[in-house]
C-alpha cells in the first residue's frame, strides 16, 4: 500500500500544528489544507486523534521495524529519541493537547510489541510461565515509556544523551536478572 | 445516565464479553448464573429464560447457531458487533432515546435507513449531509443504521467513510452483492461495523449469493440475506430447500419484508416453524408484530430517509412531509405524518 493520502493528511496536520494547538484543529482545516474532502479523511481515520496515533505508529515503525535485540537495543532507543526530537513541535503539541495518560497509552501500544520481542529473545532456554513473562514485558515497557514521557514533559531537552547513557548502564543486565528470578530453571 | 456512569456500565459489560469470549461454551452458563445472583428476577426475565434454554440444550438449533458465531466470525468483528449493537445501540441508547421521546414528544427510532445514491449530483445527499444526519441521530439515541439505495455498493468509499467515522454505530447494508470484492471485504474487516444483507430472490439467480458468501465466509465476516415478497411471489421462499440453502451458505440472519396479507402469508408460517428447528435467525419486519409490539414504522423502531433527504415512515409507504435539508431530524420526527404513528397504533398499510 502506498499510503499517499495518509501521508499527505499527516503532512497537513503537522503544518497546521506549527500555528495552532491540536485541540483547535478541525478535520475541515486539515482537508482544506490538503485539498481533499472530508469523506477522504474519514475513509482513513476516525478523527484527528486517530491521525495523530497513526503518525506516532509510523514514526515508531521506522525505528522498530528492523527489530530490536539484545545487542542493538541501546541504538534503537537512542535513534527513536532522536527521531522524536526531529518532530519536536508535533510531539510537544500532542503532549499538551492529549494529557499524559493518553500519551503514555500511545507509547505503550507502540513500544510493547518490540519489547516483547526483545524479552522473548533474552528468555533463551529459561522455562518461564507466560504470566511471568508478560509481567516482565510490562515492567520493561513501563520503564522505557516512563523515561521518554518524563523527557517529553520536561520540554524534550536535547542534552538527554548523557542521562540515557546512565540509564543504559543501570539497565544493562537487569532484563536477564529479572528473567532469572522468575525462571523455573 | 451521566457519561461517567455510562463508561462504567460499558466497562462492566465488555468485561463480561471478554470472559465469554475466552471460552463461550463453558462460560456462557457461568455468566447466566452470575447474572441471576446479581440482577433482580424481573429484569429481562423472558430473555434470560430463552437464553438459559438455548445453552442447556446442546443439540438444539439455537445452540449450534450461537457457537457458530465463534467459529465463523472474526474475533474483532464479533466484539464490535457486541459492543455496537448490544451495548451502544441498546443498553446505553435505550435510556437516552427514552429521555428524548419524553423531551420532544415524538418517536425516536432504533434504526434509520439511509438511501445512499452517491455524491456529485446535488439532488442527492452527500457524505457531509449524511454525516450530519447521523450525528443528529446519535444525539437522540439512534446508533443503528441501514444503508439502502438503488445499489449502495456503487459508492464504496462513501460507505466505508461513514462507517469509519461513526465507529460506535452498527451499519447493515442492503445490496445485490455483485460489488462485494476481496478489497471491499478487507475494508469491512478494517472498519468492523458494517454487515451486508444480500438481497435474494429465491430463484436460480441466487447463484451469485454463493460467490459473495464465499468471499465473506473466507474473511470470517458475518452476512445476512434479505427477501422481499408478496402474495404472488411467496412460492419462491415457501420451500424448505430455500432455508437449507441459506444455512449451507453460512447465513446467520435472514430478513423478510412481506407484502403478503396476514393469514395468507405461507412463508411466515414456515419461519415460525423453523425457528424451533433450524440454526438460522429470522426476522420478519412486517409480521413479527407480536414480538415488536405492533407496526415498527413511523419512527417507532424504524424510519427511512430517501436519497434526496425526504424522511419516510416505512419502505412500503413512501409518503413524506419533511426533508432533512429543511429541518432538523427531530423536527422531521415531530412532523404530522410521524406524529400519527406516535399518537395511535397505525394499521399497517398492507392490511388496509
Amino acid at each position: 500500500m502506498s499510503l499517499l493520502t495518509e501521508k499527505a493528511l499527516a503532512a497537513s496536520l503537522k503544518k497546521l500544528l506549527e500555528k495552532k494547538t491540536l485541540n483547535k484543529i478541525t478535520v475541515r482545516d486539515i482537508t482544506d489544507d490538503c485539498g481533499v474532502n472530508r469523506q477522504t479523511f474519514y475513509y482513513h481515520f476516525h478523527d484527528v486523534y486517530d491521525l495523530v496515533e497513526w503518525i506516532f505508529t509510523q514514526e515508531a515503525q521506522k525505528y522498530l521495524s528492523d527489530g530490536i535485540d539484545a545487542k542493538n537495543w541501546r541504538e534503537v532507543i537512542s535513534d527513536l529519541m532522536d527521531g522524536l526530537l526531529e518532530e519536536k513541535s508535533f510531539v510537544m503539541n500532542a503532549y499538551y493537547s492529549l494529557n499524559r495518560r493518553q500519551l503514555e497509552e500511545f507509547m505503550q501500544k507502540l513500544a510493547r510489541p518490540a519489547i516483547s520481542d526483545l524479552v522473548r529473545q533474552v528468555e533463551g532456554t529459561r522455562i518461564i510461565s507466560e504470566e511471568d513473562l508478560e509481567f516482565v514485558i510490562d515492567i520493561a515497557t513501563f520503564s522505557l515509556v516512563g523515561i521518554i514521557t518524563e523527557w517529553v514533559a520536561g520540554g524534550m531537552k536535547p542534552e538527554y544523551k548523557e542521562k540515557l547513557d546512565r540509564l543504559f548502564v543501570l539497565l544493562d543486565g537487569t532484563l536477564e536478572g529479572m528473567l532469572d528470578r522468575v525462571a523455573k530453571r | 445516565m451521566s457519561a461517567v456512569g455510562n463508561e462504567i456500565k460499558k466497562l462492566g459489560l465488555m468485561k463480561a464479553y471478554e470472559f465469554l469470549d475466552r471460552n463461550p461454551e463453558a462460560n456462557l452458563p457461568k455468566l447466566l448464573d452470575w447474572f441471576d445472583t446479581y440482577a433482580p428476577k424481573d429484569v429481562l426475565s423472558v430473555q434470560r429464560d430463552v437464553i438459559r434454554d438455548i445453552v442447556t440444550r446442546k443439540d438444539g438449533n439455537w445452540y449450534n447457531l450461537l457457537i457458530s458465531l465463534w467459529s465463523d466470525i472474526d474475533d474483532d468483528v464479533r466484539k464490535t458487533i457486541f459492543e455496537n449493537m448490544l451495548i451502544n445501540a441498546n443498553a446505553l441508547a435505550a435510556p437516552q432515546a427514552n429521555e428524548n421521546r419524553e423531551k420532544y414528544g415524538c418517536n425516536i427510532p432504533w434504526v434509520i435507513a439511509l438511501n445512499i445514491n452517491g455524491s456529485g449530483d446535488s439532488r442527492y445527499l452527500d457524505f457531509d449531509e449524511w454525516d450530519d444526519v447521523i450525528e443528529q441521530a446519535k444525539a437522540l439515541g439512534t446508533f443503528m443504521f441501514f444503508i439502502e439505495g438503488e445499489e449502495p455498493l456503487k459508492y464504496p468509499e462513501e460507505i466505508i467513510a461513514l462507517c469509519n467515522k461513526h465507529y460506535e454505530c452498527e451499519f447493515l447494508m442492503f445490496t445485490d452483492g455483485m460489488g462485494i470484492t476481496e478489497e471491499f471485504a478487507d475494508e469491512m474487516l478494517r472498519v468492523k461495523n458494517l454487515i451486508v444483507a444480500v438481497e435474494v430472490s429465491g430463484t436460480p439467480e441466487d447463484q451469485k449469493l454463493a460467490e459473495t458468501a464465499g468471499i465473506l465466509h473466507r474473511k470470517k465476516l458475518p452476512y445476512c440475506v434479505s427477501c422481499t415478497y408478496d402474495e404472488e411471489s411467496q412460492d419462491r421462499f415457501d420451500r424448505e430447500e430455500f432455508f437449507d440453502k441459506m444455512i449451507e451458505n453460512g447465513v446467520k440472519l435472514c430478513l423478510f419484508f412481506s407484502a403478503a396479507p396476514a393469514g395468507k402469508d405461507r412463508v411466515y408460517d414456515r419461519i415460525v416453524e423453523y425457528r424451533k428447528q433450524k440454526p438460522i435467525m429470522t426476522i420478519n419486519f412486517c409480521k413479527d408484530s407480536t414480538i415488536t409490539g405492533g407496526c415498527v414504522a413511523g419512527g417507532r423502531y424504524y424510519c427511512s430517509i430517501s436519497a434526496t433527504g425526504d424522511v419516510e415512515a416505512c419502505f412500503f409507504y413512501r409518503e413524506s412531509d419533511s426533508n432533512v435539508r429543511e429541518k432538523s431530524l427531530v423536527e422531521c420526527l415531530q412532523s404530522p405524518l410521524f406524529m400519527k404513528f406516535h399518537d395511535k397504533n397505525v394499521q399497517c398499510v398492507l392490511n388496509r
